[in-house]
């Protein structure tokens, strides 16, 4: 730590502003309403660019450009749905939103689901989906600090638990204090150094690389098919990769949520071009190591990666200099952050309004309720990322998916059905939460029925789909919900 | 916006693009249709949004989007028009990810426009 103090002053500097944003909106924090939904009287461009930094997780930093060190240009159909995921998030969901009644009621998903199909059972299925999901969402972003920072630390064991812990304490105390509203104001603050990190990353790298031309000479070298394009990986996984992170982004909650807090949700009209182009800055990232680093190997000019994921970690240590590999260290754990206080926030929110309101019995002190359900969750996750290593990869590798399944049918299709039976709905979201898990068992399991390349939550997402369009012709009600 | 219908063939397309993903991890040859799925089942819910004549104009649209991608994996598959090595990115994220960004915005903020029903 000694001998790279720019790095790790950047990293300190971030977490030090992170937090101080983070207990200034939290002194802002005086109700319900603001604990949840920021207030509910967010700008455009803020609520954008909020959404941004929610929807791109640890994993685009970490596990994105090793994915493309495993399966070549293949990977990329897992990043060129965010071309047209902004205006399908767009038309499906804001659309619909903003013709009804119930999103400017409504401080969650399942509370507006449950207000939508007029069912109380649809609003906890919902609570409990969001709940489980965003548990093992946040355990795998702690896991995925945990896996940066180890060679930064000194390697060991020790040095991933130091790390989960530190990650984990900054996140927790602004979520804890100041809920949604510190965690919109932190969002904004990420989402900057994470387009800032795209940039100057993309740059770098057609630095060392010779410009585009010279990293694709290198990398045509390689004796892999790593230009074709499809990889080495059969069209089966690149339709996976095109369907459940183009269609499956619609049942993101953390996403989804970010409807609720817009001021005039009328006006979205440059929603898509906002997320769009936010997001295809920070997507600089993936991109700009996915092709730096093989094309260095190819070159001879960097050793061969022990480790597919550690492309991130060998492009701030050996390629970087220490002032940008600080920048991009401070964006890694921005994308992390982001994306946990917002699972935090949305799940305690299942667990504390959504859960007892369900049951007939709402929580009295919910603001106070809901800062314990954040810390405990926080804690909870810490554990999880601390003690099942590789149980919390798999669940990781789920949650998207059984987010996907278990909410892409009711919002893509529901929200603009009001003439179906409250079971319907109900019953689509635990069927989701089962075949999201339940795929991702067994495709990991040694009677695996799939294909080989195949990706699980696809699968999953595309059987949800479908039972509900099947569901809701027997499902269908007479009168219109409220 | 209360009840949710396709116009015309839309859910029958709907029905067997998802049934086609649904396969596809089972049966090898249904590689490329679940690859046309998956970009169908988007543009289908796109249209099920956008109702009337505008959605008339977007199905227009989508029909070209397609022969437009239809003929980016056919160049992309192939050597390229110049010897330039960099050819296949260009096409990669020029093609299939910045044009249906700015497209899909460009028209997201021309038709998408919605009135409260209140």
């Amino acid at each position: 730590m000694d001998d790279r103090p720019v790095l790790w002053g950047a990293a300190i500097a971030y977490g030090v502003v992170v937090l101080v944003v983070g207990l200034v909106a939290a002194l802002r924090t005086r109700n319900v309403r603001d604990y949840w939904i920021a207030g509910g009287r967010l700008s455009l461009p803020i609520m954008a660019l909020a959404t941004m930094a929610a929807s791109f997780s640890g994993f685009l930093f970490v596990g994105g450009p090793g994915l493309t060190q495993r399966l070549g240009m293949a990977s990329f159909f897992l990043v060129l749905p965010a071309g047209f995921t902004a205006a399908l998030l767009g038309w499906v969901i804001a659309r619909p939103l903003a013709a009804s009644l119930e999103g400017g009621r409504s401080l969650t998903l399942p509370e507006l689901l449950g207000r939508h199909f007029g069912s109380d059972a649809t609003r906890a299925a919902a609570a409990f989906a969001v709940a489980a999901g965003s548990l093992a969402y946040l355990a795998a972003q702690l896991l995925a600090v945990g896996t940066l920072l180890r060679p930064f630390l000194g390697g060991g064991e020790g040095a991933t638990r130091l790390a989960i812990l530190a990650g984990a304490l900054v996140v927790v105390v602004y979520a804890v204090v100041g809920g949604m509203k510190a965690g919109i104001w932190t969002d904004v603050v990420q989402g900057g150094v994470m387009m800032v990190a795209g940039v100057l990353v993309f740059g770098r790298a057609l630095a060392v690389g010779g410009g585009l031309g010279g990293l694709v000479e290198a990398l045509e070298t390689m004796p892999e098919t790593f230009l074709d394009p499809l990889g080495g990986a059969p069209l089966v996984t690149a339709s996976g990769f095109l369907f459940l992170f183009g269609v499956g982004v619609l049942g993101q909650p953390h996403l989804v949520h970010k409807f609720l807090m817009l001021r005039d949700p009328s006006r979205v009209r440059w929603f898509p071009a906002l997320l769009g182009g936010s997001q295809a800055l920070v997507l600089l990232v993936w991109v700009g190591i996915a092709l730096a680093v093989p094309a260095l190997v190819a070159r001879g000019e960097l050793q061969p990666l022990e480790a597919p994921d550690l492309a991130t970690a060998t492009f701030l240590l050996e390629i970087g200099p220490d002032a940008l590999a600080g920048v991009v260290l401070a964006a890694v754990l921005a994308a992390v952050m982001s994306t946990a206080d917002s699972l935090l926030n949305v799940a305690a929110a299942a667990l504390v309004r959504d859960l007892p309101a369900a049951w007939g019995r709402p929580v009295v002190r919910e603001l106070a309720a809901g800062r314990a359900a954040t810390l405990l969750l926080g804690v909870g996750a810490a554990l999880l990322a601390l003690r099942w290593g590789d149980l919390v990869a798999l669940l990781g590798a789920f949650a998207f998916g059984l987010f996907a399944a278990a909410l892409t049918p009711v919002l893509s299709f529901g929200l603009a059905d009001r003439r179906v039976a409250g079971w319907v709905p109900t019953v689509s979201i635990l069927g989701g939460v089962i075949l999201g898990l339940g795929a991702e068992v067994v495709s990991r399991s040694t009677w695996n029925p799939f294909l080989p390349g195949v990706v699980p939550g696809a699968f999953a997402l595309a059987v949800s789909m479908l039972a509900y369009l099947v569901l809701r012709r027997f499902g269908r009600s007479d009168t219109v919900a409220s | 916006m209360q009840d949710f219908r396709f116009p015309g063939v839309g859910e029958g397309v709907l029905l067997l693009s998802l049934l086609l993903l649904v396969l596809a991890p089972f049966f090898e040859g249904l590689g490329l249709p679940s690859v046309l799925a998956a970009v169908t089942v988007p543009c289908l819910l796109v249209l099920r949004a956008q109702r009337r004549a505008k959605g008339s104009l977007l199905g227009g649209l989508m029909v070209l989007w397609l022969l437009l991608v239809g003929s980016l994996v056919s160049l992309w598959s192939s050597k390229g028009p110049s010897d330039d090595p960099g050819w296949r990115l260009v096409i990669l994220f020029g093609g299939f990810y910045f044009l249906p960004l700015v497209l899909s915005s460009v028209l997201f903020a021309l038709l998408g426009r919605e009135r409260p029903e209140r």
